[in-house]
């Protein structure tokens, strides 16, 4: 004999489709939000560099004339701990014919633990760390008669954007996690305060029935309009039923009466 | 069998003679640089004599480079110095910013360096000798307040005209006049700051002090070379007799005009000592030796009370006169 066939859960059902459906829209919103804030966080480093860049330019012009080597070391420094970049150098042609080469090098990086020290420009470190930078942004220091007196470059850290998605993620995650959840309960509370409760006041009701199976109670009158109408539907078709039984039994009664008195 | 103390004394002269003779052998061949902002600046050329003195007798070779107070001749005496193959480097800087460029190349280029005054903003160094200016100029101030208590002048005011205060050590030589002042109850009068150093500059900041402050008693210049312009002021303002002049550093003429009481005394470094201890730290240090990293020598506070005694130490240490 075959067993009946197992039926899902109306909850179970409603359910999955909620947690689906809120998972769904929520981790779309969160995909979307953490691209845009990427890509508003690699505009804003590309604007700071290219700001500190534009900076450093104008206040070393006289400085690489004076040979004041600490000095825009020192303003190199100073832009590297307010802005957080990851590397400035400095390609001074000045101080390069002096040294006996095309430029000397020098600037200031990042070491592992985020301290700026020196850049060594013999350093193989140092050079590959310079050209692996997330974003790099260079300009030639021209003095007033259109002198290449040295360039800069600053580097900005692929670290700190790293950092700073990291951040957007988690928080991102925890944001779309909370609101899912927040979602998820409150809908499956409401859908189950105005649809599943009374579908199992109607179930219930149906279920306490005579000896015939016909429901011995009315399916009580409230909820929204479609409940309230299928209420009202199946109250009637219930009492309709109980009518004809009523006429069905009489008329039954009615013939076993003729069959006894007929000879 | 005793020996005679002649036969002690004879062998221990001896050996100390070996001794010398060794070091010296060690040192034949080494070489020295001293890279000097200005050689037309008398404080800087004692300093380079009294280097030059110790270089001889620890036998290295020596060459001095004048930058003439230019920074690009300063940089390119240091590349030049540098690739000389050079041992070690004394180092007097224009300022102390170019100083700690001068530091990291010689760091690149593996060779020590001690800095003789001035000092520097950052960098690695052996040793960093300097003079007490802070209580140089205290000391000279109590000098002049001594001064002004004797000729019963202790309720006038003292006008400074001084170095850059952006400069360390024209701020502390600014705190320790101002110190012994304050001990004294001397009220100061205002301070003027030097720019281009020049005559005219320094007779015209004397002619302001004295003109805006009638109680002026006396003005104290942190400097030596500009002596004659404010002494000019203040005869030309005809207040010759109520108005000292005190000074820091030192010129030659200083050893008259002070016992004559035309200037009350003035604060004395000591360049030619300088120089002698810039090499010989330099010289402990090839050597392996352990040096002080900052070395602070006294300021000599001269006036016509103590010149005679100290005539020697003023000859030698501070105008390097070694004859």
């Amino acid at each position: 004999m075959n067993s009946p066939p197992r039926h899902r859960s109306l909850y179970l059902t409603l359910a999955l489709i909620i947690v689906v459906t809120v998972a769904t829209i929520m981790g779309l919103q969160a995909a979307f939000s953490y691209s845009m804030t990427r890509q508003q966080q690699i505009e804003e480093l590309q604007e700071q560099t290219h700001k500190t860049l534009q900076t450093i330019r104008q206040n070393t012009i006289g400085l690489i004339s004076a040979y004041a080597v600490n000095e825009y070391e020192q303003l190199i420094h100073n832009e590297m701990e307010l802005h957080n970049h990851f590397a400035i150098v400095i390609r001074d042609y000045n101080m390069g014919k002096i040294t006996g080469s095309d430029a000397y090098v020098s600037g200031k990086i990042r070491d592992e633990s985020g301290a700026i020290i020196d850049f060594e420009p013999d350093n193989a470190h140092h050079a590959r760390l310079f050209e692996d930078c997330f974003h790099i942004e260079s300009d030639d220091v021209l003095d007033n008669e259109n002198v290449h007196l040295g360039s800069i470059s600053v580097c900005a850290s692929g670290r700190s954007l790293e950092a700073a998605l990291n951040d957007i993620i988690v928080h991102t995650l925890i944001n779309a996690g909370v609101i899912a959840v927040l979602m998820i309960l409150t809908l499956f509370a409401f859908i189950r305060h105005f649809v599943l409760r009374p579908l199992s006041e109607i179930v219930n009701v149906i279920t306490e029935s005579d000896e015939d199976g016909i429901p011995v109670g009315n399916i009580p009158l409230h909820g929204s309009r479609e409940i309230f109408a299928l209420s009202g539907s199946m109250n009637n078709m219930i009492a309709a039923i109980k009518r004809s039984r009523i006429i069905l039994k009489r008329q039954k009664g009615a013939l076993h009466t003729r069959r006894i008195t007929t000879p | 069998m005793p020996r005679s103390p002649l036969f002690s004394s004879i062998c221990l002269a001896m050996l100390l003679l070996a001794l010398s003779q060794a070091v010296q052998a060690q040192n034949q061949g080494a070489r020295l640089a001293y890279l000097v902002s200005d050689t037309r600046i008398p404080f800087w050329t004692i300093m380079a004599r009294g280097i030059e003195h110790k270089v001889q007798g620890l036998n290295y070779q020596l060459d001095v480079y004048s930058a003439h107070n230019e920074p690009r001749r300063e940089l390119e005496n240091t590349v030049k110095a540098l690739n000389s193959g050079i041992d070690g480097l004394i180092v007097s800087p224009t300022t102390s910013s170019a100083c700690a460029t001068i530091l990291k190349l010689a760091a690149q280029a593996g060779v020590p360096v001690v800095i003789a005054d001035i000092g520097t903003d950052g960098g690695d160094y052996v040793s960093y000798i300097s003079s007490d200016n802070r209580d140089g100029a205290y000391q000279i101030g109590k000098v002049l307040a001594h001064h002004l208590q004797k000729r019963g002048w202790q309720d006038g005011r003292v006008g400074i005209i001084a170095i850059p205060q952006k400069r360390l050590n024209g701020q502390a030589r600014t705190a320790g006049f101002m110190q012994a002042m304050r001990e004294a109850g001397i009220n100061g009068a205002t301070i003027r700051q030097q720019v281009d150093f020049s005559y005219a500059e320094t007779y015209r900041y004397s002619r302001e002090l004295i003109d805006l402050f009638a109680d002026l008693r006396a003005i104290w210049l942190q400097g030596s070379d500009r002596y004659q312009a404010a002494l000019d002021a203040i005869r030309d303002s005809g207040r010759d007799k109520e108005i000292l002049l005190i000074t820091f550093d030192a010129e030659p003429v200083f050893l008259d005009l002070i016992p004559q009481g035309t200037l009350v005394g003035s604060a004395m470094q000591q360049p030619y000592l300088m120089g002698l201890h810039a090499v010989e730290l330099l010289h402990d240090h090839l050597g392996g030796k352990p040096v002080e990293k900052h070395l602070q020598l006294p300021i000599l506070a001269i006036s016509a009370d103590n010149i005679e005694h100290k005539l020697p130490m003023i000859k030698r240490n501070v105008l390097g006169i070694t004859d």
